[in-house]
């Protein structure tokens, strides 16, 4: 059954009230359970539409990138690797090298893959 | 005079996620609610659209409305709420931590269901929360009919809803 204050109660419900009209609208409400429900309704509805609010799935968003650029971009992640593979030549494997050079009677000089040397003294007839 | 470069990325900043929000509300699935951001952006962006700063949002929107209403009248019927990622994760919004998925969707489904000016001044109070005098300048219309008007987009609501939805 109305009771003529529900429109006034959904002005009411959105603070659109003059505050004279206002305080009339809040004594009916406290007076009559159905514009208490209907209160209540309105707060159901408000909650039920504010949780429509979207999210926008990362994966759905879409960046915007001209033609040219995405087809550029793509092409050099597609082609760096095979441009610097050509560039650097195969890996380097660092296998241990060591080269004996006689320096002088007694001395021996190793040198390693990385350049550096180790001198040892032996005897002169080792060295041989 | 055109809004400048800087001024547009201000408001890109600002009202992006707004635009879009009330697109996909008003939408409910049937229109591409960035692309349709994004058209308004342009459209602020060019010659012309002289809109004073604390307008633009409302200016934004209402832009980005009337494409909406464009779009779906090309594109009738509506399309489905199926589409599930367009409605927010629950588990994800302690506001609606309670409601089902499946409420998020007959909600959907009940504000696509009302006249597309019920629609618009539910979404404009309840999501961006634009007093009647704002509704009213938006939509071209009287803030005593928007008042009248919410008030019957309420009913219908709890109608469509259940009463104790």
């Amino acid at each position: 059954m109305s009771c003529g204050f529900e429109e006034e109660v959904s002005a009411l419900f959105d603070g659109e009230l003059p505050e004279g009209d206002a305080a009339r609208v809040r004594a009916h409400v406290a007076s009559c359970a159905s514009c208490r429900e209907l209160l209540g309704d309105f707060e159901s509805v408000r909650a039920q539409v504010r949780s429509l609010r979207v999210t926008t799935s990362w994966w759905r968003r879409r960046v915007s990138i001209p033609l040219p650029l995405a087809a550029a971009l793509a092409l050099l992640v597609v082609a760096a690797p095979f441009a610097a593979y050509r560039r650097a030549g195969p890996p380097r494997v660092a296998a241990p090298q060591t080269v004996v050079r006689r320096a002088g009677s007694g001395l021996l000089a190793q040198y390693d893959g990385g350049g550096r040397a180790r001198i040892t003294v032996r005897p002169k007839a080792q060295a041989r | 005079m055109s809004v400048d470069r800087e001024a547009l990325a201000v408001a890109y900043r600002l009202h992006y996620p707004a635009v879009v929000r009330f697109l996909a509300a008003f939408g409910g699935g049937s229109v591409d609610a960035e692309d349709l951001a994004q058209e308004a952006f342009v459209r602020l962006g060019r010659p012309g659209a002289d809109v004073p700063a604390d307008r633009v949002r409302f200016w934004l929107i209402r832009v980005a409305r009337n494409l909406a209403l464009n779009e779906l009248r090309r594109r009738r019927p509506a399309a489905s709420l199926d589409d599930a990622d367009e409605i927010q994760d629950p588990a994800h919004d302690p506001e609606t931590a309670l409601l089902s998925r499946d409420a998020l969707k007959s909600c959907a489904a009940a504000l696509q269901s009302l006249p597309e000016e019920w629609r618009s001044m539910l979404l404009l109070r309840e999501i961006e929360e634009m007093s009647y005098a704002e509704i009213a300048a938006m939509l071209g219309v009287s803030a005593a009919k928007v008042k009248s008007d919410l008030f019957r987009a309420r009913l219908r609501m709890r109608e469509l809803l259940g009463r104790k939805s």
